[in-house]
Order: structure tokens, then sequence, then C-alpha cells
């Protein structure tokens, strides 16, 4: 060793007496504070203030997901772990000395001006999996991989995290310009709705209903119409214990319009009559109007069916 | 006195890392002053004695990650005492509500045998907590895993309405209405379907609203069989916390970085947590290794060009933190 005083040691991670992340990566940072460009980078961790700011405000904890010269693209993150969906990717309590999650639907962009302190950076690895986890959200997918460390699916509609993160949405309005338009989205496909239903009684969907039609039912890629009669989806929901809420409506009216291809050859079976008529002209794509009266009256008819069951 | 503390205090705090703040004294000086100006009657069950309530607040919560958080999110000392007066009522609330889920176990015991036209058991079992209960009118044929993680996801889909606590009231609430804890028990055995424990029914209460802090220490294994019931789990996480991914090469390649710079470099390295947190200026650095400030720089240079040879641009943090591991002398 060199004669000169030795210089302190680095701040010890209390959980494991060795260096912590956060420490290493300001060390990192220091090191080549001289070449880098200071402002920030995609996967650092930064504080970030309102976009007014007013005395004593506190701050907002978020990772750089992006960083363009007009604006930068940030994740917020949240020591409620409790409140975690399966859109929070957890972060390990070593990267800022506490657990926190990244709410990823609730990301946003702010100006570099609104950035305050540096805190630590994410491992290359969580960073993959929170680049995994929004391009899923951004393909609008119902729910993200399995693999991922994330918080507990959202089950039902009257999830109680669900009005939270509607608050969290609210207070971060104030801090940036949210990246996605809604953040309940998740819940807002009737393929979400069957998925979730089935995690939560914990049969799979290909145990209730043709395999095949099961995996594009999740996917929301079938043509209910043409393909499932109205009783037998009447049947799937009840098997799902699924209630028939405006919300479940609203989402099979949608991937009815979504899917229909005006198939008439089983029109009548769909709708639960004893034969079914073909029409003339049906192979022609249908119109906005044919999808909307497919699906009002595919809608009504599984409510008829569900009644009757 | 907490006027130590400023908001440059409170700035080399956060860029320091924030983990240390509760050995700093003026921080302790700042917790011993919130407890001191807290009006007394709303924490009356804590002890009289400031210093017990300090470090039980400190065991219990701060010492846990919560103060490094606090301290990050605040902008200036006012803030943060703000925080910290919420954070001391919470734990002294959590304090008195600590026999909450014992309290809802036993009302849970005597719920389900007594109302055997809507509850009936599924598999008995000599220990209470270890029962499974299923729905009379539609007996389920599958129990609940206890390896899934929807169990607090059922609850919260439940929208249970929690009775508050009053911090001033005498006796503590019930936390659920006997038609709410009802509401809940059925609700759980409806949604998942399948047949459930009583001590995942409780278990999913202490989940999903926090009953028991999640972070003290597990017990011994062998006391848990002397407890009476299974459900003094409560709290336990049933699964671990996701950790930061080990990179087995990075060791080698620390130890490789270290290899190549000289002793005073070795100091430089060492300093840079100090000079990142702005805790140590370079030339305060320079003068302390005997060195010009220029020096200091060609250093750094020289440990990032030894650094880039010895790792990924994606490894380097995390050897990084090994080579100062390595100087530090805590690993072996």
């Amino acid at each position: 060793m060199s004669e000169h005083a030795p210089s302190q040691p680095a701040a010890p991670d209390s959980a494991t007496g060795q260096t912590s992340w956060r420490t290493a990566s300001s060390a990192y940072h220091a090191l080549f504070a001289d070449r880098q460009p200071q402002g920030p980078v995609a996967g650092e961790i930064w504080t970030l203030a309102a976009t007014t700011p007013t005395p004593d405000q506190p701050l907002v904890i978020a990772i750089v997901t992006r960083a363009d010269s007009d604006a930068v693209t940030v994740v917020p993150l949240s020591a409620q772990t409790l409140r975690a969906t399966e859109w929070d990717l957890e972060i390990p309590g070593a990267v800022l000395g506490y657990a926190t999650v990244a709410q990823v639907k609730l990301a946003g962009t702010i100006t570099e001006a609104q950035l305050r302190e540096r805190l630590s950076s994410l491992p290359p690895a969580i960073l993959g999996q929170l680049h995994e986890l929004w391009d899923c959200a951004e393909q609008g997918a119902s729910i993200p991989p399995e693999h991922l460390s994330v918080g507990p699916w959202v089950l039902d509609e009257a999830d109680e995290r669900l009005r939270a993160r509607a608050e969290d949405a609210r207070s971060l309005a104030r801090y940036l310009h949210p990246s996605f338009e809604s953040p309940f989205s998740q819940w807002e496909t009737f393929g979400s709705i069957l998925l979730r239903h089935s995690r939560a009684i914990g049969v799979d969907l290909e145990r209730l209903i043709d395999p095949a039609w099961a995996l594009k039912l999740a996917a929301d890629r079938l043509d209910l119409y043409s393909n499932v009669p109205a009783r037998r989806l009447a049947a799937l929901l009840a098997d799902l214990h699924i209630g028939w809420s405006e919300c479940v409506k609203d989402a099979l009216y949608r991937v009815t319009i979504e899917r229909y291809t005006g198939s008439e050859v089983l029109r009548g079976a769909a709708l639960g009559r004893r034969q079914g008529k073909r029409r003339a002209g049906a192979r022609a794509k249908p119109s906005g109007e044919q999808r909307e009266e497919a699906a009002g009256e595919y809608v009504d008819a599984v409510e008829k069916a569900l009644s009757e069951l | 006195m907490s006027a130590a503390l400023t908001d440059r205090d409170l700035r080399r705090l956060k860029l320091a890392g924030a983990e240390g703040a509760c050995g700093d004294p003026s921080v302790l000086a700042l917790l011993a002053d919130v407890i001191a100006r807290h009006p007394r009657h709303k924490i009356h069950w804590l002890p009289d004695d400031t210093d017990e309530v300090l470090a039980g607040w400190i065991a219990a919560r701060l010492f846990h990650g919560r103060l490094a958080e606090l301290i990050d999110r605040s902008s200036s000392i006012k803030g943060l005492r703000a925080d910290l007066v919420r954070d001391l009522q919470q734990y002294a609330n959590d304090e008195r509500a600590g026999e909450l889920p014992t309290r809802l176990f036993k009302r849970l015991e005597a719920l389900l045998p007594g109302d055997p036209a809507r509850y009936t058991i599924m598999i008995p079992s000599t220990s209470p907590g270890s029962t499974y209960w299923t729905l009379t009118l539609r007996p389920a044929v599958a129990i609940f895993s206890p390896r899934e993680k929807e169990l607090r996801a059922h609850v919260h889909a439940l929208n249970l309405k929690i009775l508050p606590q009053k911090p001033m009231a005498k006796k503590q609430t019930q936390f659920l209405t006997p038609r709410e804890l009802d509401r809940y028990a059925h609700g759980m055995l409806e949604r998942t379907a399948r047949g459930l424990s009583l001590d995942q029914l409780v278990l999913g209460l202490t989940e999903a609203f926090a009953l028991k802090p999640t972070s003290e220490p597990l017990p011994e294994e062998d006391l848990l069989g002397r407890h009476p019931f299974e459900a003094e789990r409560h709290g336990i996480a049933t699964a671990d916390p996701p950790g930061l991914p080990d990179d087995p090469a990075a060791g080698s390649a620390a130890q490789a970085l270290l290899d190549m710079l000289t002793d005073r470099q070795r100091d430089v390295l060492a300093a840079l947590p100090a000079l990142g947190g702005k805790e140590l200026t370079q030339r305060a650095l320079a003068e302390r290794l005997g060195c010009s400030p220029p020096s200091i720089d060609n250093d750094r240079h020289a440990i990032a060009s030894a650094l880039a040879s010895c790792a990924e641009p994606e490894q380097e943090i995390q050897v990084l933190r090994k080579a100062l591991d390595l100087i530090d002398g805590s690993t072996t």
C-alpha cells in the first residue's frame, strides 16, 4: 500500500456488510464524471420535482428509461410494495436501500430541469426486465410474461389496488405527462377478464373450453360471433364465476365488433336459434353498422343464455 | 438539536446513499426532537422514555429502509420532519395493533364452525390453523396452494370496509365488523373456488393490510412448533424477496482490476464513493494523498481504462462493487 492516509471505506449494505449497489453506482458515476454527459442516462434512478414545484413538496423517485434532448421518460417508483400489481416490477431493496416497485403503467415524460438528485441505477438484468414489461404495456398486452418479478395479478375489477393506482396517477399528474392513456387498460379486454378469473379459481381456460379457442380467447383474437355459440360462452362465464357487469358487457361488445368477420353460416347457432341462414353477400367484409349490429345481438344473446342457466 | 440538520445535509445524505442515516447524530437528534414534540396523548401507549421510543421506532420501521426512503423523497428538512411525524404516528398505531392478527384468528376460529349452513370442514387437522374450510353449498375439490401469490389479490378484490383505528381511543376497534368478517371468509372461499385453511384466511388479511411488519426477524424454526397455532407465522413472507442477480465472474474481474492498479490508484478507487457522494472534493483527496488534483484525474482515467479491460460494460458497476469490497477487506 502507499504511504498516504487511506480513504474512507465504502458505505456497506446494512444487510450484507458488503458495499451497497447504490454506493457502487455512485462511485461509478464519479469515475466517469468528467467524460459522461451530466444528464440522465437510461437505467439511472433520480428524484424529480413537480412541474411547478412548491416549497417542501415531496419529490418523486423514478427510473429514467429514455432521455432525449426535449423530454425524459421515467417510470415512478413506489415503496408501497404491498400495492404492487402484475404491472409493477419489484426492485430489490439492494438497489436503493429499501424495496420499491416500478409502476410501469404510470410512466410519463418530464423535462430534464425537473430532475434533482441521481440516487442509484438499475443492474442491467433488472433494467432488461423493466424494458420487457414496458414493451408488453406498450403493445397493449393484458398480462405480462410469467417470468418477470412482478406483484400478484389483479383478479377483479373491485380490487382496491386499482383505486390506489388511480390515486397515484392523480398525484403524479403534478410531476409528469402520462405515457399510457389509461393506467387500467389491463382490465379492459375480454380475454384479460377470462384469464384473470381462470387464475382466480385456479383452473386453466384450456380445461373449460376447446384449447384451440382458449388461446385465441385469451388474446382477444377469436371471432366469438362466428365460433362460440352464446350459450357456450354463457356457460364459460358461469364456470369462471364472472358476473355480468357493465365492464364485462363492454369488453365482450368490443371484442365482438373487432373480430367479427361477417360469416352468416353460424349466425343462427351463435344466437341460439335452431337453424342458421345464409344471406346474400355474407362473405363480404362487414360494414361498421353490421359489426355493431352483430355485437349487440351477440351480447344480448349471451345475457339471455346466462339468465336461462 | 434538529436545527443542526440543514437542507444541504439532506442532499449530502441522499448522495451518500441515506443507508447510514440511522447512525447520523444530527438525524438521530431530529428523530428525538420529533418524538419529544409529538403530542403525548396521541401515542400514550408507548413508553414514556424518549430514547426507548426512538430505539423501538428505528428497529421497527426506520432501520429497514423507511428512513432512507423518507430522506430520498424529501425536498427540505421541513418536509422531512412532516413525514417523520406521520411515520411516528404510524409506528405507534402499528404497535397498538400488534395483537390484531391473533384476535382475527380467534374470531374466524369461532365464526367458521358456528355457521354449518355456510361453512364446512374440507380437510380436518389437529391444528386449528391447518384445518381447511370450504362452502357448504358449493364444496371445493382442491385447496388453495400456499405457494400462490394471489392470496393477497383476492383480499384486495373483496374491497373490505376497514374500521379506522383511533389513536385517542382507550380500546382498539375490531378492524372488521362481524358482518364484514363473515363477508371476508365467505368471499374468499367463493372467489377462489378452493378450500382455504384458517391460517391462509388470517394470512390474507395480515398481508393485504400489513397488520404485522414483515421485516421482523424470523423465529427459530424449532420454536414454531411450540406455538399454539400456526397462525403465529403471520407476517412471514411466503416467498423470498427478489435479490440482486449475482455475477459469479465479478469477483475474479475485481481482483484483476486491483492487480492492474498502483497503490495510489487503489486509494483513489476507495475514495470514489465519497467523491460521488460529494463528501470529499477532488482537491481534498489530492491533499490527503499528497499529489495534485490533475494527478487524481489521471488516476481516475487509469482506473476507468483498467475497468473497461476487465469487465463488459454491463458488468462494470458490479465489478467496481466487488473491488470496493476487496479494498475494504469485507470479503475474503
